[in-house]
């Protein structure tokens, strides 16, 4: 089996095992060596809800490339940390896979303290690769304190490895020094990169209750933003983090919310308040498996109709999903400067394994995106020095006047209102308003089409044999699949949107010219993105959907991909 | 005086009943500002959703008409994003214990520098006459004909176990006192509530008689930063929310000095220095 990308060099190690037996920081460790050595890695986490006890699972990849599937339903090396196996599968791909008793027995201590079990697992694998030791050890030793006990059960790991394996494996010390990876290179999870994001953004006050997997945004934030003159806000709740990010805004800071589905549900009234009163407001929703309490730790993509369509009423909303690490940061850039541009709420969508996908990737530019600024609202009062910000022919709402910064005041309602924002029940300005609110969101997808990401393999029109479409980080995996595809030579046009509402409906249309054909990959039950496609843009679309709480593989995304010239939609 | 106080009116003509109680209570708003000589463009006057929440239109300072149970998380990020400027927070007995119950419990517990008038009708108003936690046993609103069962919550009570560092009661009757206790709590540095009895016109009698029942607390020598002598005047409320005869006791039950929470966060952050101060410092503690 390939990494997709052709020849590159790539390993795939994966720790599963009881929550508590330090499967997640055995991943976390051998990654950061990796890293330390100049190879492109992540680590994909897979964990339950729980802080004892359940199945846990570390996937750690390892390449000389930065195309790598963080997620595969293939690993080089399998250590069942739990059962005390070991499973090696060829480098070559070739099918002689391998088992070994993992004898932790050698090791007193592992016994009675299960997380010496990663420890010994460790001492194996950096032997079989060739990892400095010292390496591994200073990661393990940033984490936490290296008790003895942890340093004899790696040692009798690498021990064993010396007398049991003869297996030939590269050195990927050596791989390593072949292709030393010249950019600077930062270790982020998804997480980490919406809160840096968010900061070099210019956010001034972030405001959240905890949820897994929202919460290490707020962590991160809370560590820096007081330092850089911005405040972090524990809530009582979701309404309340919400409520006090809409506080802060009216008042002049760009603010920001993070949660996952419960809280979006939460927040859904006082996201129509923001519709109605053109306020911005940043909301990042890192899904989780809904409905209710759902699956708290596991991926989905299921709340992109919560997210574009929840809430009473009809609302402005602009909705975008990142892929990667990287647009983690860079669309958090966006959110604040869309939120600014058309003074609406902008809810970013990333998901759970996103969020706690730890990955080198490229130091983030934090000034890459200037911070728009808007005229100050003193310039739309009329003759009497009263400020109008809800003239019908204006077709950019205008910020909001500060208190305390600016020389008039305002009332803000989610009452419907008239020009000066008095509260007016009439059917006229009723029509005028709506129209006018949904006028000013006309030109975000020209404005914004770097958001929307196309490729079409130098195809013309009619030459596809299909398109896809998908978003998040099921794009991430969608990309992989269709790389193999194309090397066995199907024609694939793909569109990969970050922008993902207000439904671009030109940008389907232009879709379905290369072949009516059109697959939408993503991580739900119901096909959200497919059906807003529909809807919107009257495109017919054929599912591929899996709703079980892991990310795709590409490789089952291929094997979707294969079965759709006969199939109507497909379910993993 | 009076054209002064006119300054901190929009213009826009209340949408109030006549006679409504609330009227006194604006007025008692507005004689605060002039008093104070605030500068409309340097204020903020929070409300949520009810009758009383509208009063935000009437004035002419910054204001925002939020969602019903909601003013005190917004007033909470302004506080927290603009400390220089005050924040009042109005609203009704259901908007403040009822479905925004929980809110007022936090502001209260962190003690922000926030103002919060009730404006206590002891119904809800708007949606024509239903009970609030405030209303008394037995009675009849619109989803209760049958009379409420269950007790008024004592507000002041609440407050104070809750955490507020000033909590009185007036009534919109009595102008001068309602008028002193307002300033008072404006002035106030944290957490203020002001519980104001303010009959609904409507949908209550016009009940000037409760003016002959009213106790101050303060011509009683009150020691009202006494915690204890606080909790068992507020204690009193339900003596005269079931007997018809009972004084009603007005004025300030408890006054603490204490940090408030905008206060509190500044020291914390104060208190550490090694933190990165720019994006580029901030990054590189994830180079690899
Ligand atoms: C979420 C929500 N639920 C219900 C309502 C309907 N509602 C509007 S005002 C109100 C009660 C108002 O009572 P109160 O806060 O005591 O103010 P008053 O009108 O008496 O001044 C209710 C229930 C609403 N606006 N929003
Ligand atoms: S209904 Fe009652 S509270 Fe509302 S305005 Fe009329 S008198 Fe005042």
């Amino acid at each position: 089996m390939k990494a997709a990308g052709g020849d590159d060099f790539f390993l795939r190690i994966l720790f599963s095992g009881e929550a508590g037996d330090g499967i997640l920081s055995a991943g976390e460790t051998l990654m950061d060596s990796a890293a330390r050595l100049g190879l492109w890695t992540s680590v994909h986490k897979n964990f339950p809800p729980t802080i004892r006890g359940g199945f846990c699972s570390a996937l750690v990849t390892i390449s000389d490339s930065a195309d790598a599937a963080p997620v595969s339903s293939f690993a080089n090396f399998f250590f069942q940390l739990d059962k005390a196996l070991l499973t090696i599968s060829s480098i070559n791909g070739t099918d002689n896979t391998k088992s070994f008793s993992l004898p932790y027995n050698n090791c007193a201590h592992i016994i009675s303290h299960p997380p010496l079990k990663s420890s010994f697992a460790l001492g194996l694998i950096c032997k079989i690769l060739d990892i400095p030791s010292e390496l591994i050890l200073s990661c393990i030793t940033q984490k936490k304190t290296l008790g003895g006990e942890n340093k004899v059960a790696f040692e009798n790991g690498q021990k064993f490895a010396e007398e049991k394996f003869d297996l030939e494996y590269k050195s990927i010390r050596h791989i390593a020094g072949e292709k030393k990876i010249r950019e600077k290179l930062v270790i982020l999870d998804g997480n980490d990169a919406v809160a840096l994001g968010a900061l070099s953004a210019n956010c001034g006050f972030y405001a959240s209750y905890p949820i897994t997997p929202a919460t290490s945004i707020g962590e991160c934030l809370s560590r820096y933003l007081p330092h850089l003159g911005g405040c972090v806000y524990q809530a009582e709740d979701e309404i309340a983090a919400i409520g006090a990010v809409i506080g802060a805004y009216a008042n002049g800071k760009r603010a920001m919310t993070a949660t996952s589905g419960p809280g979006l549900s939460l927040m859904q009234e006082f996201l129509g308040y923001c519709s109605m009163t053109e306020l911005p407001a940043v909301v990042v929703d890192v899904q989780r498996v809904g409905p209710s309490t759902g699956m708290p730790t596991k991926h989905s993509q299921d709340d992109l109709f919560a997210a574009a369509l929840g809430g009473h009423g009809e609302g402005q909303r602009i909705v975008l999903a990142a892929a990667n690490i990287e647009e983690c940061f860079y669309l958090t850039m966006e959110a604040f400067n869309l939120a600014e541009n058309y003074q609406c709420p902008v809810i970013l969508l990333s998901d759970s394994a996103l969020g706690h996908l730890r990955s080198t990737c490229k130091r983030p530019d934090p000034y890459s995106i200037l911070s728009v600024e808007r005229e100050g609202a003193d310039a739309f009062c009329d003759d009497n020095g009263i400020y109008k910000r809800y003239s019908f022919d204006l077709i950019r709402t205008p910020a909001l006047p500060v208190p305390g910064i600016s020389s008039v005041n305002s009332r803000i309602t989610g009452l419907e209102h008239d020009p000066y924002g008095l509260p007016v029940n009439g059917a006229q300005n009723r029509a005028g308003q709506q129209n006018r609110r949904f006028r000013k969101m006309d030109d975000i997808n020209e404005k914004y089409n770097h958001l929307q990401i196309w490729d079409t393999d130098n195809l013309n029109r009619g030459e596809a044999d299909l398109c896809v479409v998908s978003w998040g980080l099921s794009a991430l995996m969608t990309r992989l699949a269709v790389a193999s595809l194309r090397r066995q030579g199907v024609k694939i046009a793909c569109l990969y949107p970050k922008l993902l509402f207000p439904l671009d409906k030109e940008l389907y249309l232009a879709l379905q010219d290369f072949c009516p054909r059109v697959a939408v990959v993503e991580s739900n039950y119901t096909g959200q993105l497919a059906s807003l496609i529909r809807m919107y843009a009257g495109v017919d679309t054929i599912s591929i959907t899996k709703c079980c709480g892991d990310p795709f593989c590409y490789e089952e995304i291929e094997d979707a991909l294969n079965k759709i010239f006969t199939e109507s939609c497909v379910k993993i | 005086m009076t054209a002064q106080h006119d300054n901190y009116k929009s213009g826009l003509k209340p949408t109030w009943c006549d006679g409504c109680s609330y009227f006194t209570i604006m007025s008692a708003l507005t004689g605060c500002f002039s008093d104070h000589n605030i500068d409309p463009c340097k204020i903020n006057v929070i409300s949520g959703i009810g009758c009383s929440s509208r009063l935000p239109f009437f004035l002419n300072t910054f204001g925002m008409h939020t969602l019903h149970g909601r003013p005190l998380p917004v007033a909470i990020g302004a506080r927290l994003a603009n400390p220089g400027i005050p924040v009042i927070v109005t609203a009704g007995d259901g908007d403040l214990f009822s479905i925004g119950a929980n809110h007022f419990i936090h502001a209260a517990h962190k003690n922000f520098d926030i103002t919060v008038i009730c404006f206590n009708n002891r119904t809800y108003a708007m949606t024509k006459n239903q009970a609030s936690p405030t209303s008394p046993a037995g009675f009849t609103g619109s989803l209760s004909p049958y009379g409420k069962p269950e007790a008024a919550l004592n507000t002041i009570e609440l407050a104070i176990s809750g955490g507020a560092t000033m909590v009185s009661r007036t009534c919109a009757y009595d102008k001068s006192h309602m008028k002193k206790i307002v300033s008072d709590a404006f002035c106030h540095r944290g957490f203020s509530f002001v519980d104001v009895i303010a009959p609904c016109r409507t949908f209550g009698q016009r009940q000037k008689e409760i003016l002959t029942r009213l106790e101050d607390l303060q011509l009683k020598n009150h020691p009202m930063s006494n915690r204890e002598k606080a909790l068992a005047e507020a204690s009193k409320i339900y003596e005269s929310d079931s007997n018809p005869k009972a004084p009603i006791l007005v004025g300030t039950f408890w006054k603490k000095d204490a940090l408030c929470f905008e206060e509190q966060i500044r020291q914390i952050r104060n208190n550490c220095k090694d933190s990165p101060k720019s994006m580029d410092e901030i990054l590189d503690k994830y180079q690899v």
